[in-house]
């Protein structure tokens, strides 16, 4: 076979510029080439030399016009299905790729409008994701427990004592049901360092009632929270995980948890954590009907219930207030009426989530406003783009294509950013998730470990589509809308009016969102400023804690504990660097909320009417006030002489004071523990402080506050508390003496864990925790609101100046100034971005109220924070109106006038 | 059609009636490039010459219209060639195209006389 390489070699040389696929130019090679060759060979054997019959042979090469460039013609035109807007196709998916490939080109070629869009509606469409993934896992799906449809919670405004709960798990025939006494803390002592752990203590049936598993050994059974068999403990999955490394034969051991030798009976099921998600450990109730005072009066815990097969939520209602009805003749002591009839039977999940809604709601609708926004935007973007699109769009209707057909080009245009913003989206979900999480307190059973899945991801996509149409439609039936004779002859130059007034209407209604946005961010930027001026009432600064926590056993003897403490601090005084220091049962603005029922002089107390006043009960040593710096206000502070054997005394704060005793002198008042025989006296009233929250809210079930001096302190197991928090004044670096601290527990006991170590400053920055991340997620959304709005409104003018050019110019040529044009020009901005805020403006009026129970000092109608959106919004209008009114002034009129 | 001068024929064969001449050459039988050149030129008595480089883009656009199709053929002790045949609607195409060369050629001569003269 003759060779041919050489006729191969000159072809594909004259070929490479077309950049043909490569199998493609090796076909046409080898067909050129055996023709050139069939070529050379007949003009050789007609007599011609080799040379001229190579010359020949190549001649053929050229034709009228290269062989590349006819070849490019051919291949390059025909090679791709040619591409028409809005031609009719064959199918609906060969349709869907032509438009696929269409509008991807048309991106290529517009890479600024394609940027600003797909980011605009990343910011929307990532935001939602992030949120969704949250309130889809809190709200929307279920419990993670067995059939969780059926759990409910008996609530009644008090709780149950554990003999009420046994009465009531007799009595019911609609429910079974549970107690359970949240945060418990023992000590686990003889693994190692003595550790301080939070617990629940619970019901033999708890776990049967959640219908919750276990990974090992068995949960609780009947009988296990029977006096003297209750000695059983259930770990949590982590606990074992941590601090027994997952040891497989850990069921059947002893430990020491609280002083007390308890067997592990089971590991609960890797995640569960009810009724907090940290929660360590599960011991049963002690339940001894022998001790009436600890059976009936002690540990008010709340129940949970599983619906029976075939009861209603109103059913189980109208039998549990009944009962508790019935159950008031089984105190030994007279409850109040309105006990029984507080009692309400609520959805598990819904009382869980009760805290969450609020917040999570509130949240998606903020963020769904950013979408609107972001959709209004490219929604604007697109009918500006339609605008020079017109001549192109109206010559493929003259040449026959269906306006569906447009429309569905100008579809597959918007889905393709959608989609694009979509998956930009998910990457800042996932950014932007921890700051989310944050917002949101920790709540039971593993929302908490929240995170984004495979079914926010299907959320993105639907968002994506619905988003693509919801800005894609208007501007693509507006386009297919075209007047073709108009808009042929005017050259496309001129937008029309109808077009102008829409694409004006989606700025001022981004502008109007923008301000419901920027005035709630404005809110709560005021609310959290409010918040950080808050005096809380004592010092801040230079100051420890940290939380000693002997086992309650040790407390049993008075003075045991008493010794324990006293020397405890009388060693911390010691220490260089630290200036003071003094112990208390609870420190402001932490968890725990010690409380005594109690009777106050001066107050008709009437049991079988009304339920005891609650008042926080704190226990302090006497260098409390002097170490916090809460003035006494009357009166005098505890002294060492207020010491165990002594007269009774106690200090109240101002509010309470104000509240029992209005208009006269509570020194010498008489507040009296339900218990005890005799009423304690008051010898001071101090200052109020933030005890609960930075915002001074109070829990509704307490009704006053007082200090007892740690030595005369009666908790409510009847016993001094033992576990403190050392609060120690030391001005320099706060680790090396908490160390020197931790060194001096475990000298005197070195069963006694030292935890919760850390300054009183952190502990009020993060009481306002959550504000502050509202307050950041708020700012973020009306920043990115504002960005998107100024970006709209610029669009805008910018582009009818352009529009406007010839009249400009006339406008110059007759006369007006530069000054005059540049205010023209503003003043369109301005007056886009004023019609935004005035409807805003009544909007957030309406919408901030929403906002009021996340407040601080300040009303969802602040006149300053409106006062100052305006001034914003308004400074939005001038940067978005500012370049395209330089531009327009400096319009040359010559130029301009040309430009018809 | 001896009196054609051929340089206007020629033109005018490239202009409009090259595709026809292809699709009648091929609705006989399948021919590979060469063959397809070959012929214009020999039944033309050389008037009409196909170069290479105006051929073959031609072959490849009446084949992406779908009027003919392409294969390889290998056949013994010979190189492998590229046999295009007519394909149905390539058929419908030669028969208008036929009848419009028939008009466009009558509509000539009348205007022209030549057929008189």
């Amino acid at each position: 076979m003759p060779d041919t390489t050489p006729w191969k070699q000159e072809i594909a040389r004259r070929l490479a510029g077309l950049r043909l696929a490569p199998e493609r130019e090796a076909e046409i090679v080898e067909e050129l080439a055996a023709h050139l060759d069939d070529e050379y060979r007949k003009t050789l054997a007609s007599g011609a030399t080799e040379n001229e019959a190579r010359e020949m042979a190549l001649d053929s090469l050229n034709g009228a016009f290269p062989l590349a460039e006819e070849l490019r013609r051919v291949e390059h035109r025909v090679s791709r299905e040619p591409v028409v807007l809005g031609a009719e196709g064959k199918s609906l998916l060969g349709d869907f790729w032509r438009d696929l490939r269409y509008a991807l080109r048309t991106f290529q070629r517009a890479p600024g409008f394609t940027a600003l869009a797909v980011l605009s509606l990343a910011l929307g469409i990532g935001g939602n994701a992030a949120i969704f993934t949250i309130v889809s896992a809190v709200l929307i799906q279920p419990l993670p427990y067995w059939d969780p449809s059926r759990l409910v919670r008996a609530d009644n405004s008090g709780y149950y004592p554990p003999g009420g709960v046994v009465a009531l798990q007799q009595r019911s025939r609609t429910m079974d049901l549970a107690g359970y006494n949240a945060g418990v803390e023992l000590n686990l002592t003889g693994q190692g360092d003595p550790w301080r752990l939070r617990g629940a203590s619970v019901s033999a049936n708890f776990f049967e009632v959640l219908g919750a598993g276990v990974a090992l050994g068995r949960a609780f059974q009947a009988g296990d929270d029977q006096a003297g068999r209750d000695n059983v403990v259930v770990l949590s999955h982590a606990l074992w995980q941590d601090r027994f490394h997952g040891d497989p034969s850990i069921i059947g051991r002893v430990i020491t948890l609280g002083g007390v030798n308890r067997q592990i009976v089971g590991i609960a099921a890797r995640g569960f954590g009810f009724p907090e998600s940290a929660t360590a450990f599960w011991i049963p109730l002690h339940l001894d009907p022998r001790d009436p005072d600890a059976y009936w009066a002690r540990g008010f815990i709340p129940v949970i219930g599983r619906l029976r097969n075939g009861v209603t939520l109103a059913e189980a209602q109208r039998e549990t207030r009944a009962l508790s009805h019935e159950m008031l003749r089984l105190f030994p002591y007279s409850m109040g009426e309105n006990w029984a009839a507080q009692m309400t039977v609520t959805p598990l999940k819904q009382f869980l989530t009760s805290d969450l809604r609020p917040r999570l709601l509130l949240l998606q609708g903020a963020v769904g406003l950013v979408l609107l926004i972001a959709c209004a935007n490219v929604a604007a973007l697109l009918l500006a783009r339609a605008v020079s699109r017109q001549k192109e769009i109206a010559l493929r209707v003259a040449l026959g294509a269906a306006r569906g057909r447009i429309v569905r080009q100008l579809l597959t245009e918007s889905m393709v950013l959608a989609l694009a913003g979509g998956a930009l989206g998910i990457g800042l979900a996932a950014g932007g998730f921890s700051l989310l999480q944050s917002v949101l307190p920790p709540v039971a059973s593993g929302w908490s470990a929240v995170q984004p899945d495979w079914k926010s991801l299907d959320f993105v996509c639907a968002l994506s589509l619905i988003t693509g149409v919801a800005f894609g439609l208007v501007p693509a039936l507006s386009a297919s809308r075209y007047n073709l004779a108009g808009a042929i002859k005017t050259g496309g130059q001129r937008s029309s009016g109808g077009r102008t007034r829409l694409r004006s209407a989606l700025i001022v209604g981004e502008v109007a969102l923008a301000v419901v946005l920027t005035a709630s961010a404005g809110l709560l930027i005021r609310s959290l400023w409010r918040l950080a001026q808050v005096d809380p009432g004592f010092a801040t600064g230079h100051i420890i804690t940290l939380r000693v926590s002997p086992n309650e056993s040790l407390c049993r003897e008075r003075a045991a504990c008493l010794a324990l403490y006293s020397e405890l601090l009388r060693r911390t005084r010691e220490i260089p660097g630290v200036e003071d220091a003094a112990a208390a049962n609870t420190i402001p603005l932490s968890a725990g909320i010690p409380n005594s029922a109690v009777k106050v002089e001066g107050l008709p107390y009437v049991p079988a009417e009304r339920t005891a006043p609650l008042f926080w009960a704190g226990a302090v040593t006497p260098g409390y006030f002097r170490v916090m710096r809460i003035p006494i206000l009357q009166g005098r502070a505890f002294t060492d002489a207020d010491s165990d054997g002594a007269a009774r005394v106690i200090i109240v704060d101002a509010a309470t004071a104000r509240r029992y005793w209005p208009g006269q002198d509570p020194i010498g008042k008489h507040v009296q523990l339900v218990w005890e025989e005799r009423g304690r006296t008051v010898i001071g009233v101090s200052a109020d402080v933030r005890q609960f929250d930075v915002a001074g809210r109070t829990p509704g079930h307490i009704s006053g506050s007082m200090y007892m001096p740690y030595a005369q302190t009666v908790d409510t197991e009847r016993q001094l508390p033992a576990a403190m928090t050392l609060i120690v004044r030391a001005p320099g670096e706060p680790a090396p003496v908490a160390g020197r601290i931790r060194e001096l527990v475990r000298d005197l006991n070195s069963n006694v864990p030292v935890s919760e170590v850390r300054t009183m400053g952190s502990l009020v920055d993060d009481s306002t925790r959550q504000p502050r991340s509202m307050m950041w997620l708020f700012a973020a959304f009306a920043a990115v609101a504002l960005v998107l709005a100024a970006v709209g409104a610029y669009g805008v003018v910018s582009y009818s100046t352009t529009q406007r050019t010839f009249e400009i110019g006339m406008r110059v040529t007759l006369g007006a100034s530069r000054r005059a044009i540049f205010s023209l020009v503003l003043g369109q901005s301005l007056r886009l971005v004023a019609a935004g805020l005035v409807l805003g403006m009544a909007a957030s009026l309406a919408l901030t109220r929403m906002l009021a129970a996340f407040l601080y000092g300040t009303g969802a109608t602040d006149p300053l924070t409106f006062t100052a959106v305006c001034v914003v919004l308004l400074g939005v209008g001038l940067v978005a109106g500012f370049v395209p009114a330089r531009r327009a002034a400096s319009v040359d009129p010559l130029t301009a006038l040309r430009v018809e | 059609m001896e009196n054609v001068d051929s340089r206007m024929l020629d033109r005018e064969l490239k202009k409009g009636s090259a595709e026809l001449l292809i699709l009648s050459l091929l609705e006989a039988q399948s021919r590979h490039g060469y063959d397809i050149s070959k012929l214009i030129e020999q039944r033309s008595a050389g008037a009409v010459r196909f170069r290479v480089a105006s051929l073959y883009p031609l072959l490849y656009r009446l084949e992406k219209r779908g009027w003919i199709q392409g294969r390889w053929v290998e056949k013994a002790g010979q190189r492998r060639r590229r046999y295009y045949r007519i394909t149905a609607s390539g058929r419908e195409v030669l028969a208008s195209q036929r009848r419009g060369w028939k008009v466009f050629v009558e509509a000539i001569n009348r205007i022209t006389g030549l057929e008189h003269a």
